[in-house]
């Protein structure tokens, strides 16, 4: 026990009144009821009356890992789905009951096949949903540690989702942290799976994953079926990568409902695909993380507000829709905005003038205007965005003046890094140098330049950073194949540089 | 300010404090005002501190870019077995909670898509069961085992 002496002695140097113990070791945070006693041994070896001795031969190979102590071997558990994580209880008598003590079921109803079944083919699919189910019960009812930390799940539904109800039971009384469900209905006449009662009791969660052919319902005369999740802090509402419809919103703003059931709310993600026409108010005053936008494109004409000020990050993608923050976000760092395209009718510009007022404090900013017709728009930036330091830029033929505007607001701008993602869209718009101005990229240190293919605009834009940017580092330059790197260089190194001290880089 | 940490075989190596106190348990001596002196670290060599020390720094200088950051730890868990045992223990006793993650996911992943067989040679288990005794435990959970 040395350590915890020597530290014990640096302690009682300043006479505190603290254990001996450190934090390091304790164990790790699960609520594994039995005595860890094991993880007193600081070193690695660890006496183990069931350890074989090992053959002379294998002296220099020694089985590390079935001697760490026990907790650290169940957080590496912990890192497997539960099949594999099963499948560990035969390697030997050490991990026989060694999966038992993980606090997480994670299983795939895809991944688990059927045994042998001399059934008619009609049945299969029924076979293999009690087979799933009773796989489900059965991990549930052998695991050993008292508290739940995750519930995984991907279920493939044929006809009887209702065993959810008693799972799901099972996890709330076992105080589950995490649940994760994602929900692929076969069948479309028995229609999306419903929330049952017992998730509505899932009080202690503080991460929620739902994704799929779920329906959120909410009956609000019926207190214990509503939304009360008082440490939910991760929300994401996904929509799964098959071609089916995202999360139904069955009641109209029930997903508004929700978030109010939400106070400590940090980081809340949808998609707004299904969104209907009519006005959504988001008032969320803890988050911290938001993300949304369409996977398909929507054509309804509904408004968002969002009064979210504690926003430190904000994703959007898709196609920009009235979207209005109650105020300019103070504290947001980083964001990442993807407008796909629009339709020229519908697109405002005030719109993304709002956007970016909102936004206007962010530090760190990843831009990708797709479609045509931001030429037309004039001036998107409200004003100057006096704390970007890093600025990322996906530009597509069409959206040169968009960046030429965004420099000359961007005074403090350290790195840039530009991705052309040209789209096969024809363009007769151009890279155009904007007017001098001293303050103009006096800060750039970092140039990256993705994909660089060598196109008139693309060289004029190299050209322009390579001339103004006095106190540029680096300007690194990554070509698509096909292009020889050392021609690429020799071309570059011809431009005349501002910057005395300019690496030029080619990948 | 920089802080002194002493490896097992007495290496001393100086640090910034920003970067040390990623480990928990320095960053709670820091805070107690133990940090003065050199900090021992009886339980990391040499080699696994300076590793954990690398790991540390790149953690506070790329702080914000994501995507580098990921470039940096999948390159950086690309170790043999023996020095990833090192690094997880390591990360264990300091409490680094990032580090013990990346390194416990590396150990699963050597888990995974493996048969029990290859698994046991890849990580030299030895099979101390009965052949009665591993169709048992196959019985239990029949789904587990099937490809």
């Amino acid at each position: 026990m040395t350590l915890s002496l020597s530290l014990s002695l640096l302690k009682k140097k300043k006479k505190k009144e603290k254990e001996t113990v450190t934090p390091a070791f304790q164990p790790l945070a699960s609520a594994n009821p039995k005595p860890l006693t094991s993880l007193m041994a600081e070193s690695s070896t660890q006496s183990n009356s069931k350890r074989q001795t090992l053959s002379p031969g294998k002296d220099a190979v020694v089985d590390r890992i079935s001697s760490l102590p026990e907790s650290l071997l169940c957080h590496i558990l912990s890192f497997l789905p539960t099949k594999e994580l099963i499948a560990t209880s035969i390697l030997s008598t050490r991990w026989k009951l060694l999966w038992t003590l993980v606090p997480k079921l994670d299983l795939d109803s895809d991944k688990i096949n059927t045994l042998e079944l001399s059934l008619h083919d009609d049945d299969v699919e029924d076979a293999r949903e009690i087979m799933f189910a009773h796989v489900v019960s059965s991990v549930l009812a052998q695991q050993e540690c008292g508290e739940l930390q995750t519930f995984r799940l991907r279920w493939e539904i044929w006809s009887d989702g209702s065993h959810l109800d008693a799972w799901l039971g099972t996890a709330a009384a076992r105080k589950v942290k995490e649940l994760d469900l994602e929900i692929l209905m076969y069948d479309s006449d028995v229609g999306n799976l419903k929330l049952p009662p017992s998730f509505f009791s899932c009080r202690t969660l503080v991460v929620l994953k739902l994704s799929g052919d779920i329906d959120i319902d909410i009956d609000i005369d019926t207190p214990s079926l509503s939304f009360n999740f008082p440490s939910l802090k991760i929300l994401h509402l996904v929509e799964i990568s098959l071609p089916m419809p995202s999360i139904m919103y069955s009641q109209e703003h029930s997903f508004l409902r929700l978030l109010s059931g939400c106070p400590v709310l940090e980081d809340l993600s949808f998609t707004t695909t299904d969104f209907s026409e009519g006005e959504y108010k988001l008032c969320v005053p803890t988050l911290k993380r938001l993300s949304f936008g369409e996977t398909d494109f929507n054509y309804s004409d509904y408004e968002l507000e969002i009064n979210a000020p504690a926003l430190e990050y904000f994703e959007f993608y898709g196609d920009l829709r009235a979207i209005k923050f109650y105020e300019k976000l103070d504290n947001v760092v980083q964001s990442d905005v993807y407008i796909s395209r629009y339709v020229p009718e519908g697109f405002r510009r005030k719109w993304v003038f709002n956007l970016f007022a909102a936004l206007n404090n962010v530090k760190f900013l990843s831009f990708s205007p797709r479609g045509t017709e931001w030429h037309n728009l004039g001036n998107i930036y409200p004003s100057s965005f006096q704390n970007l330091v890093e600025l990322k830029f996906k530009v597509n033929g069409c959206s040169w003046n968009v960046l030429q505007d965004l420099l000359q607001k961007a005074p403090n701008l350290e790195t840039l890094v530009i991705t052309n993602g040209y789209d096969s869209v024809e363009s007769n718009l151009y890279w155009k140098e904007p007017q001098y101005d001293p303050a103009n990229l006096s800060s750039l240190t970092s140039f990256y330049y993705r994909g660089f293919k060598g196109l008139k605009d693309e060289v004029e834009l190299v050209k322009y950073v390579l001339k103004e940017a006095r106190v540029l580092k680096t300007a690194t330059f990554q070509v698509s194949s096909g292009e020889s790197k050392e021609s690429v260089l020799e071309k570059l190194s011809m431009f005349p540089r501002c910057s005395t001290t300019c690496l030029l880089r080619v990948e | 300010m920089a802080l002194e940490l002493k490896s097992s075989d007495n290496k001393i190596f100086e640090v910034e404090e920003l970067v040390a106190v990623q480990s928990e348990t320095i960053k709670s001596l820091v805070e107690d005002g133990c940090a003065d002196n050199v900090i021992p670290l009886p339980n990391v060599d040499s080699k696994t501190l300076e590793l954990v020390l690398d790991w540390c720094k790149n953690h506070v200088d790329m702080k914000l870019d994501e995507e580098k950051l990921k470039e940096y730890e999948d390159k950086f868990i690309e170790v043999d077995q023996a020095v990833l045992y090192d690094l997880l223990l390591a990360a264990n006793y300091l409490n680094i909670k990032d580090l013990l993650n990346r390194a416990c996911q590396k150990v699963a992943d050597m888990l995974k898509g493996k048969t029990p067989e290859q698994i046991r040679e890849t990580l030299n288990i030895v099979n101390d069961f009965s052949p009665e005794e591993e169709e048992e435990i196959r019985k239990e959970n029949l789904w587990a085992f099937e490809e």
